[in-house]
């Protein structure tokens, strides 16, 4: 009994002093319509996903960028003795600024509202998976799945060939990774572009504020009514921004 | 019997290493606090050229994040730059 508590208590030991790297890093390009009525014209932003396989970071690329660069000032800064001096201008400025952390099954959406981080926690989808289509993507044979994901359903190809239940944004709970995925409106769309082999930390890159996702929803509908509650604004602005409103309906949250 | 003292010792190790890199993860979390106080304000210029002085006050680097963000917004408006989950 003993030599199994001493065993339990090993590997409990090891396993907190242990950090999760990364395996694995595929980039997605990721692109979406702002505007449903316009679905046409897209954003498109590089996606970065790092894991193992229990725990992944998702992220814009170039919002890693331009933290590297303003860690760079920072790091500058201190050594020069001098005020850290950041100038958008000089960074790549990135259209995404929410991640997606998930460990143990679960996953976490970090993203901005005004001047506030929310950070939720997002439930798992049930696929579809009994298709007989299949594709190749980046050289990898995907076989089809299906899921409905707040409200809109989804077509994914996932590859056995890496057997890791992962996937861009919020999505997984396949037996392999996904390599591309998109709605059937055509609004999102996410297909991998490289995979490479990556070691690196995996951490939440942002904290924000507890919320449920029903509440994050809430709070970025009453954002978009109210962008700036009690600041003056003049007629032509105040126009503007009402109808940046009516065009902005495409969330991957609902 | 030495077998039983072997597997006390790689726990006691397990543990004694848990434990060191949280203590190290403390002291770079306080020395990091530290320089960021003695940096602040940080001067903060716009794509569009306005420029802000922002005194993070130790937060981390997500309110510096947040807040260019935000200037960002206010060169052109709130959807602009629409990038919400």
């Amino acid at each position: 009994m003993k030599r199994y508590l001493l065993i339990a208590l090993l590997t409990a030991g090891l396993v907190s002093a242990q950090k999760e790297i990364s395996d694995l890093e595929v980039k997605y390009m990721y692109s979406t319509a702002k505007d449903t009525t316009h679905a046409g014209e897209k954003m498109t932003e590089v996606m970065v996903l790092d894991f193992n396989s229990k725990t992944s970071v998702y992220y814009s690329e170039a919002f890693l960028e331009r933290r590297k660069a303003i860690e760079t000032q920072l790091a500058i800064a201190k050594n020069s003795g001098q005020m850290a001096d950041i100038d958008a201008r000089k960074m790549v400025r990135p259209k995404i600024d929410y991640s997606v952390y998930k460990s143990k099954g679960k996953a976490w959406v970090t993203s901005r509202i005004g001047s506030n981080l929310y950070t939720f926690e997002g439930d798992s989808q049930k696929w579809k998976t009994d298709y007989t289509d299949e594709k190749i993507i980046i050289g990898y044979p995907c076989k089809k799945a299906t899921t409905t994901f707040n409200k809109r359903t989804y077509t994914a190809w996932y590859t056995k060939e890496v057997p890791i239940s992962e996937g861009p944004y919020r999505f997984k709970g396949l037996p392999g990774l996904i390599l591309e995925i998109e709605d059937a409106n055509g609004y999102d769309h996410f297909i991998a572009a490289s995979i490479e082999k990556k070691k690196a930390e995996i951490v939440p890159l942002q904290k924000g504020i507890a919320v449920s996702r029903s509440e994050y929803v809430k709070k970025r509908e009453e954002f978009k009514n109210d962008p700036y509650p009690g600041r003056p604004m003049d007629l032509n602005r105040r126009n503007q921004l009402e109808n940046f409103k009516k065009k902005f309906n495409n969330t991957l949250e609902r | 019997m030495k077998k039983f003292f072997l597997l006390a010792a790689f726990g006691i190790v397990g543990v004694l290493s848990a434990e060191n890199t949280k203590v190290k993860a403390m002291q770079t979390s306080q020395k990091q606090s530290i320089s960021i106080l003695f940096y602040n304000p940080i001067r903060v210029t716009s794509s569009c050229g306005y420029t802000e002085f922002i005194d993070l006050g130790g937060s981390p680097i997500e309110c510096l994040e947040v807040e260019m963000a935000r200037m960002e917004e206010d060169c052109y408006s709130p959807f602009e730059s629409w990038g919400y989950a």
